[in-house]
């Protein structure tokens, strides 16, 4: 954590509102993926965003400086995906095609470059609903562990942080993920 | 057996670059000669790849001002001081029934019960305020008056005083108006001491 941060977070602290702002655009785009890549849904992932930064801001006083803040941030964002889960029993997605025909001004494809043709873009969007729904139905800690290693690209290590857990855990959480994984995705995939 | 299930896991940890350099070492050595591990591997390794071809989406920047801008005034409004009600803000939210409309039976009937029981208080505090008076009038008409030593009248309170002379000193008071006064004042003065000098005392100002 680099002094600026721990000064904006002193003064967050202190009820600087202004301070609190800067600390949520240092860190809001990648958060907002993560919830994207736990709910899948922009219209859910909008409203965890405020409920995430709405807590952080009320809670921004308990943090102590033990852990870096980003995985502090991170927890709150995992927790609330998987509360806001146990609540919603019916669990909507959005189609990837309103953002594979590039009319969608407020979501965009990261790794466009790597889709070359519309036979290959087709194929690409079935492999990629197939892969959400497998990954949709992992356990929320499994999912989550999955998803911040593979989409999001933590080491096993700060997951463990971010999880509020031991690092075995976390491995353990990983491989039964991709176990789960292998099996939803066989019939599918080149493997 | 044991050491190809202990690898499977390592497998995974290799391919997400998760092992120290003489962990690695150590699988390399066994995946050259375990052909079910090495099996595994190139299965994992094809997993991974298909696993990063989903599609990832990422917000716009227009989308994250406007997720900015929302949370803004959200945080805002959690700012604000909360603005603290006097206590006639209060009072009026019970007389005006200023709830929800759960609460306004609720205290309508709580408002009546109270208002009962005032009620209730002072009509009997004033019935035994006229009780005693009548006792003590007709205790005093009873008894052997000898003199009326003094009245006294105050116009601002409009109590009168008087002083009687009986077997033992005796002085009632209360207001003019009190038909138990005016029947003692009756009684006393026109009917059976008229003749008597009474002093009629001014009651001394401050």
């Amino acid at each position: 954590m680099g002094n600026e941060e721990e000064l904006l977070i002193r003064r967050a602290q202190r009820g600087n509102l202004k301070a609190f702002e800067d600390l949520v655009k240092r860190y809001d785009e990648k958060i907002m993926r993560l919830i994207f890549n736990m709910v899948s849904d922009a219209e859910d992932t909008r409203d965890i965003y405020q409920e995430v930064f709405l807590k952080a801001y009320q809670s921004i006083t308990n943090f102590r400086f033990a852990s870096e803040f980003y995985t502090w941030l991170y927890r709150i964002a995992v927790n609330t995906c998987i509360n806001f889960r146990k609540r919603k029993t019916i669990v909507q997605h959005d189609s990837l095609d309103s953002y594979l025909d590039g009319n969608n001004d407020n979501w965009q494809i990261l790794n466009t470059s790597e889709i070359r043709n519309p036979e290959e873009q087709l194929i690409n969007k079935e492999l990629s609903e197939q892969i959400q729904k497998s990954i949709d139905r992992l356990p929320a800690r499994q999912k989550s562990v999955f998803v911040l290693k593979h989409y999001h690209g933590y080491k096993l290590s700060e997951i463990a942080v971010i999880m509020n857990c031991s690092e075995g855990t976390v491995k353990n959480y990983m491989f039964r993920a991709v176990q789960k994984l292998k099996i939803s995705l066989q019939g599918y995939q080149q493997l | 057996m044991e050491k190809c299930k202990k690898n499977r896991k390592l497998i995974w940890l290799t391919i997400y670059n998760e092992l120290s350099s003489e962990q690695k070492s150590q699988l390399e050595i066994h995946l050259q000669a375990c052909s079910d591990c090495q099996s595994d591997y190139e299965e994992a390794l094809r997993l991974r790849r298909a696993l990063d071809e989903k599609i990832q989406v990422a917000p716009t920047a227009a989308q994250l001002e406007a997720s900015r801008a929302e949370l803004h005034q959200r945080l805002l409004l959690l700012s604000q001081p909360r603005l603290q009600k006097s206590w006639f803000d209060k009072v009026w939210q019970i007389v005006s029934l200023d709830f929800a409309p759960s609460w306004r039976f609720a205290t309508a009937v709580a408002l009546l019960t109270f208002g009962v029981l005032i009620g209730n208080f002072y009509s009997r505090k004033a019935a035994t305020e006229y009780n005693f008076y009548q006792q003590q009038i007709s205790e005093l008409l009873e008894s052997n008056i000898s003199n009326i030593e003094s009245v006294t009248y105050d116009p601002v309170t409009r109590q009168v005083a008087i002083e009687l002379n009986t077997l033992n000193d005796f002085t009632i008071q209360g207001n003019i108006e009190k038909p138990e006064i005016q029947q003692l004042l009756a009684h006393s003065i026109v009917v059976r001491y008229q003749n008597l000098s009474i002093r009629k005392k001014i009651p001394e100002s401050d």
